[in-house]
């Protein structure tokens, strides 16, 4: 039977591999060394959880799946019907062309046509590029309509260190403030992280006692990264984001199944940090918002990269 | 990239005079004419969706879905609400969605798309639509194949808004030999069966411009396959035929549909595999057993006065 989630891309270096998928430019996989630095996607069945889509042209939330633009009520569809707003962007169900394929790096791209809500045509791509002991995603759109539009990007990998369980790891976000939000999960406020409080992750703390949904805003950006996971042993898994990318959202579900080495699913806690170019509900509040002039161009990467040792 | 509009790369198709556009996303017919009558609404080329849905295929379920809610052996399925205002999700989920090009000749192109599983959708099918253009007409074919592991549901409508040359629209006299309508309430989702009487009885003909309809029919007698034909002043014939197991059409019409002159009287004629909220009537849905392929046709042929 075909994929669910379309075409499997397998790229490999003679340390790594990473599996992607066409639906949603999808990663299933990535491994250095054997051990493994995201949760695994069988391409049996989609991606749980969100697990490794690329969401755009917004990521998160729009409120009531409704915004304005230039004066004009625009609504989408209403993707979360539970809480009545639009998430993850156009493409979560969109299934992108190949326009690139080398043993390591493959360039996916997706038209945007103007929809529901979504008066803008793009042009949108992904590249995903291994190297022996990284990863590194960039994403690409240009502008093919005649007004300017808007654009936001993210994704959404639940990265891991090799095998050890998520609840051993420690877990490090270099922020400087977070989103506060409402019942239905979209931003009110950006409030300062307080110093040793529940949400300040600058000091590495255990997976394990934390439950969280939050958005971080004034994430550090640049190759020393902004979230690293640590393994007991001193493995790390650091993810690093380009300047654009000033938000990370980290989820910790409990019910993620993950997939063991025989090939079992088991219930078990996991962690998204989800790399975004702006805040949720950005199409409201303009936070982070890239507006693109017609045949503009615009591009940004963040990777993660497999550490020895601190 | 230059030729990617709205609604994707566009393509020509000919046969002797007669001249058709597919357009990739939705697999939309953006042009229909015989010389130079154009025989649907034509679709400008404009980095826009098709206003009123103009000629877009509607797979894999045409009309909506009431609450965007149905089940599946017992399970809730919740579709994402394409109808916001309504409260419903319409048109299937293919309405924005790019096909692949498999199949071009001068007069016929296939186009494809493959439908994943999505929210409150757990199947996953190939669904392709087949233009075929004739010196006198149009044969358009609705295929899918069931790739998943389960059986899956499937049915197939059409949107285009036919039209003969330069009559007004609201001239024409639109014939559709049904006997029965679909009441709606005011969300349009059905409440129930009747036979037709008054503004929905179109078995003798009535003048598009005396109809407010938006309005499903059943129980259609055809002759030929020919379900709907619009007759012009000058006696020149537009018939829509339907395969025998597409037992459905739905009428719309509307005053402002946006024409190269202004706003003006439009009607959609939209031949359908089955009714409005068949997800949770049941009626007339195709169920394919894992592998199993379905097609079906209709079309139109033009007679000029």
């Amino acid at each position: 039977m075909p994929s669910p989630v379309g075409d499997v891309i397998e790229l490999h270096t003679a340390r790594s591999t990473a599996q992607i998928a066409t639906l949603a430019a999808a990663l299933l996989g990535l491994t250095v060394d054997g051990h493994e630095l995201a949760e695994r996607t069988p391409p049996t069945r989609l991606p749980s959880h969100g697990h490794g889509i690329v969401l755009a042209p917004w990521p998160n939330r729009v409120r009531d799946a409704r915004w304005t633009h230039d004066g004009t009520t625009q609504q989408l569809d209403v993707s979360d019907p539970t809480r009545g707003n639009a998430i993850h962007g156009l493409l979560r169900n969109t299934a992108y062309r190949v326009r690139e394929v080398t043993d390591a790096e493959v360039l996916l791209g997706a038209v945007i046509h103007p929809q529901h809500g979504w008066p803008f045509l793009l042009d949108t791509w992904v590249r995903y590029a291994l190297s022996d002991d990284a990863l590194t995603v960039t994403h690409g759109v240009r502008n093919l309509g005649a007004a300017r539009a808007p654009w936001a990007v993210g994704a959404h990998p639940y990265l891991r260190v090799g095998d050890a369980p998520v609840e051993q790891l420690t877990l490090e976000v270099r922020a400087a403030r977070y989103l506060e939000l409402d019942e239905r999960l979209v931003p009110i406020a950006a409030r300062d992280v307080e110093p040793g409080g529940p949400l300040d992750l600058h000091t590495p703390r255990p997976l394990g006692e934390l439950d969280l949904n939050v958005g971080y805003q004034d994430v550090a950006t640049g190759p020393g990264g902004v979230a690293v996971l640590t393994a007991p042993d001193g493995r790390r898994t650091v993810l690093w984001q380009d300047e654009p990318f000033r938000w990370l959202q980290v989820y910790t579900p409990r019910d993620f199944p993950h997939v063991g080495a025989d090939g079992s699913e088991t219930p078990a806690l996991a962690v998204a940090i989800e790399p975004m170019t702006a805040a949720p509900d950005a199409l409201n509040t303009g936070e982070g918002l890239i507006w693109l002039e017609p045949d503009e161009s615009w591009e940004a990467s963040w990777g993660v990269r497999h550490e020895e040792k601190a | 990239m230059s030729t990617i509009t709205g609604v994707g790369e566009r393509f020509a198709l000919r046969a002797g005079e007669a001249y058709a556009e597919i357009g990739t996303v939705a697999a939309v017919l953006c042009a229909f004419r015989i010389g130079d009558v154009d025989l649907t609404e034509p679709l400008p080329v404009e980095t826009a969706p098709p206003p009123f849905c103009s000629g877009i295929a509607l797979a894999p379920w045409p009309n909506r879905v009431r609450a965007g809610r149905w089940e599946l052996d017992g399970v809730p399925q919740q579709l994402d609400i394409t109808e916001p205002g309504r409260g419903g999700a319409l048109h299937g989920l293919l309405e924005f969605t790019e096909y692949e090009v498999r199949e071009r000749t001068d007069a016929a192109i296939t186009l494809g798309a493959v439908i994943h599983p999505q929210h409150g959708w757990p199947f996953q099918l190939d669904t392709w639509i087949r233009f075929e253009l004739a010196p006198d007409g149009l044969t358009v074919t609705h295929g899918a194949r069931n790739l998943s592991e389960r059986s899956a549901p499937f049915a197939a409508g059409t949107h285009p808004y036919p039209r003969i040359g330069a009559h007004d629209v609201a001239d024409l006299v639109l014939t559709v030999p049904a006997a029965e309508y679909l009441e709606v309430d005011e969300r349009l989702d059905p409440i129930a069966w009747h036979p037709v009487e008054g503004g929905t009885d179109l078995r003798g003909g009535v003048r598009v411009g005396d109809l407010a309809l938006d309005t499903a029919f059943r129980a259609l007698s055809p002759v030929d396959g020919v379900t709907a034909t619009l007759t012009a002043p000058d006696g020149a014939r537009l018939q829509i035929w339907q395969d025998g197991d597409w037992r459905y059409l739905q009428v719309f019409t509307t005053p402002i549909f946006p024409k190269a002159g202004g706003l003006g009287t439009a009607v959609a004629i939209e031949p359908m595999t089955a009714p409005p909220d068949a997800l949770n009537s049941g009626d007339h849905v195709i169920w394919l057993a894992p592998g199993q392929a379905y097609e079906g046709s209709w079309g139109f042929s033009y007679l000029p006065a």
